[in-house]
């Protein structure tokens, strides 16, 4: 017993404090800063700055943040251009831990200023900018590293490698379980709807819309999501896994094309299963390499309850949504960072109305006067975000009239059924109730 | 060599077993193809047509104003706005170009411009015209042109031909004659062109409309959700909004030329003439294909809707004081149809309700 304690003790000790090469972690830290940096320039270049931040009039906090709000317009895309500049001088390895901290700062704070504007692969780079900010990538390759080389180092404590590859890990496994459910494996949804959608794309179009394709999609997709993680991982299996990250994810963004950065992100991620001396041997290939001592291992006391800890929180926020005994798509209730990527079609309307109890007269109010086109979409999706908007909507009333709310939507197909149906008193400080009709099957 | 010609057979086989359905399948190509050719397009030759006839009729009014070239006038003006709703269900490409939905559609009409235009001094030539804007000339401005008799709120008095006829004649109506007949010509001039762009003689915009596929299929089923919603179902709101109130016929869309309800008529039949294609492959036979219960419950929403605007029975402004328990029903079923649209039948073809950009996963 206590040789085996030792032996998981050494383990976890490795995972954490054995040296890897630096090399394979320094290449990655200029690909995600390349690949932030047109990230930020796309959402300058899109107008998404003005139509997402600073043009509505109203925007949809996260609980405890209702403090972030936009900087005014030309601040607000000021801070779009730090960004890009902060992401390429993390290319650069310049000032990094500076500029990786305040990317993963200023990212976070654009996210955080209204819900509608909640993405997956958003939280994931919060998560893996964060965790950067923390590790030593800058100590090889970088102009910080060239400017001090005192700084220099071949090596890094493994836990920077491996906790970025149990990151990566986490969305794709989590993505594959929230797939195991009967709309996507026993009726191909939402991928039916999606590829029939997509049937006028030249040559492959007339397939989409074949239903065995949607169930083969269907299939193979959540079989990847959750085996990928093991392909890479396997120095035997790793070239197939590879091969697998690219095809699947030049897939998706040709098919859906809305899914934006996505899959370049995640192909960038996978590039930390490879051997992390992989590009100094393509390098060596070249000529020899430089490769300086490694700097003698330290091993806070902390760093070993901080990474467990951290993991613990990363499993368990996707994992509540199975605990509540409903579909988390319908009500919303631990949907988000859960890495339920891909996985629902939902369609929604919501009418607001203004009733005068004195008169009886129903007045139905136009929510674009309030609210944008983006916002209304998504709003009419979330139960929290109808409430939100319910709130701001009653305050506006004169006295004597109640709001009233009706929402409809759609999951994956099924006929549409109303989600969420409540009156809330015009005084502006009554809560609308919690009750989120239950979906039928 | 040999290794390989194995697979390869046995992948060409497995590639022709699974080779999309030989038989007879709604491709969006075909459906698209088919909505242009049934539906906007003859919706756009129809407007150019109609309209053609209100500038012949408002030049025999111009030229001679009798009880009969204005109840001429009168049938052809209304029969243009039917057709105007209709198009106004496609609210985009040519109409959105040649910037036309608003010059078109604009409403309410605003008497004071038209007066104003009216007693103005200048010769009512093409500059005149052409330094008018949509208050003056558009099709709600000349329905009150050739409606109106001085007396705002009664309707009896704006369909009395004999009083309307007043403001026509004499040296008085010489300049509402000549104002008539060019808003009729501007707005026939209007249709024509965007009736050649759509056309497969002119712009054939109808074949860059198919190519586009799904993003054709989400610009329609957006104008669908949205004309609905703002010509049915806000429009009887807002009616409703004025039970109690002092009521002017200016305030009930087409109450001028008495077509409030067939207004919503057209535009429910139209929207339903778009989402089967007319008589031919639509998105029902897609929707059929995949195996979805949705049309059957479209095509009984849309038979419950039309039936209840019909039963409406009469003009909105006169339903609102006798008749509102109907009025209430045809809003609920445009609304009802409003949802099935806006809800299930967005989300089965997978279309992005509002356009609006941004990334999505």
């Amino acid at each position: 017993m206590a040789t085996d304690t030792r032996a998981a003790g050494g383990r976890w000790d490795a995972l954490l404090f054995a040296r890897v090469d630096l090399a394979s972690l320094a290449v990655f830290r200029i690909a995600f800063g390349l690949l932030m940096a047109f990230a930020m320039l796309r959402f300058l270049a899109k107008g998404w700055v003005r139509e997402f931040l600073v043009g509505p009039t109203f925007h949809f906090p996260y609980a405890g943040f209702e403090w972030v709000r936009p900087l005014p317009d030309f601040w607000m895309h000021a801070h779009f251009v730090g960004l890009a500049v902060l992401a390429l001088c993390v290319a650069a390895g310049l000032f990094y831990r500076v500029s990786s901290a305040l990317f993963c700062v200023g990212f976070t704070y654009a996210e955080l200023i209204d819900k509608t504007n909640y993405l997956n692969h958003y939280y994931l780079l919060t998560l893996v900018s964060a965790l950067m900010a923390m590790m030593p990538l800058h100590r090889a390759w970088s102009l910080d590293a060239w400017r001090n080389p005192a700084l220099r180092a071949a090596t890094a404590p493994a836990w920077s490698l491996n906790l970025l590859r149990f990151q990566t890990g986490v969305v794709w496994l989590f993505a594959g379980l929230a797939k195991l459910n009967a709309d996507w494996l026993l009726h191909a949804q939402p991928l039916r709807i999606w590829l029939n959608a997509r049937s006028d794309l030249p040559l492959v179009g007339p397939w989409l819309a074949e239903p065995w394709v949607a169930y083969a999609a269907s299939w193979f997709g959540a079989a990847y999501d959750l085996g990928i993680v093991f392909l890479l991982l396997h120095r035997r299996t790793r070239a197939l896994g590879l091969v697998l990250v690219v095809v699947f994810h030049l897939l998706t963004a040709v098919l859906f094309p809305t899914i934006g950065m996505f899959p370049w992100v995640m192909m960038v991620l996978s590039l930390l299963f490879l051997e992390p001396d992989w590009p100094r041997r393509w390098l060596r290939a070249c000529g020899p390499v430089e490769a300086p001592a490694a700097p003698a291992v330290r091993r806070p006391p902390w760093l070993a309850a901080l990474v467990g800890a951290y993991a613990l929180v990363q499993v368990a926020l996707p994992l509540r949504q199975h605990f509540t005994g409903r579909n988390s798509g319908w009500d919303y209730a631990g949907f988000n960072f859960a890495w339920n990527v891909m996985l629902i079609e939902k369609t929604g309307h919501v009418e607001f109305s203004a009733l005068n109890q004195r008169t009886g007269l129903r007045r139905r109010l136009d929510p674009r006067a309030w609210f944008t086109p983006r916002q209304l979409t998504y709003l009419a999706l979330d139960p929290d975000m109808i409430r939100c908007a319910a709130r701001h909507l009653a305050a506006t009333l004169v006295p004597d009239e109640r709001l009233e709310v009706l929402s409809v939507a759609t999951l994956n197909g099924r006929p549409s059924q109303p989600m969420m149906s409540f009156t809330v008193a015009g005084d502006g400080v009554s809560n609308p109730p919690e009750t989120v009709v239950p979906l039928l099957k | 060599m040999r290794l390989l010609l194995r697979p390869a057979a046995a992948l060409t086989l497995l590639l022709t077993l699974a080779a999309p359905a030989a038989e007879p399948r709604v491709t969006k190509e075909a459906l698209l193809k088919n909505i242009a050719a049934q539906v906007i397009v003859p919706a756009h030759a129809d407007l150019a047509a109609r309209t053609r006839e209100l500038a012949a009729a408002t030049d025999a009014l111009a030229a001679n104003a009798t009880a009969e070239t204005l109840t001429a006038a009168r049938q052809s003006c209304a029969a243009a706005l039917l057709a105007w709703k209709r198009v106004s269900c496609i609210q985009h490409g040519p109409v959105e170009e040649l910037d036309l939905l608003n010059k078109f559609g604009f409403w309410p009409s605003r008497p004071n411009s038209i007066q104003g235009a009216l007693d103005a001094e200048r010769a009512m030539d093409d500059a005149f015209i052409a330094e008018q804007g949509v208050t003056v000339v558009s099709l709600s401005a000349l329905e009150y042109l050739l409606f109106s008799s001085g007396s705002p709120s009664s309707i009896a008095a704006r369909m009395d031909v004999a009083e309307s006829l007043k403001t026509f004649t004499g040296e008085a109506g010489a300049r509402r004659r000549a104002l008539t007949r060019a808003v009729a010509r501007q707005l026939a001039a209007w249709a024509a062109q965007l009736d050649r762009a759509w056309s497969p003689t002119g712009g054939n915009h109808a074949a860059k409309w198919t190519a586009a596929g799904q993003a054709s299929v989400g610009l329609l089923v957006n104008n669908f959700v949205a004309v609905l919603e703002r010509s049915a179902v806000v429009r009887i709101d807002s009616v409703l909004e004025l039970a109690g109130a002092p009521q002017d016929v200016h305030w009930f869309e087409g109450a001028p030329s008495g077509h409030t309800v067939s207004n919503l008529v057209a535009v429910v039949t139209t929207v339903r003439r778009l989402y089967a294609g007319g008589d031919g492959a639509g998105f029902d036979d897609q929707l059929r294909q995949m195996g979805s219960p949705l049309p059957a419950r479209l095509d009984a929403q849309f038979d419950r809707t039309l039936a209840a605007l019909n039963a409406i029975g009469g003009p909105m402004e006169v339903a609102l004081r006798q008749n509102k328990p109907a009025l209430e029903a045809a809003r609920d079923q445009c609304r009802a149809l409003e949802v099935l649209l806006k809800v299930d039948l967005v989300s089965a073809l997978g279309v992005t309700l509002t356009f609006t950009s941004g990334d999505g996963d």
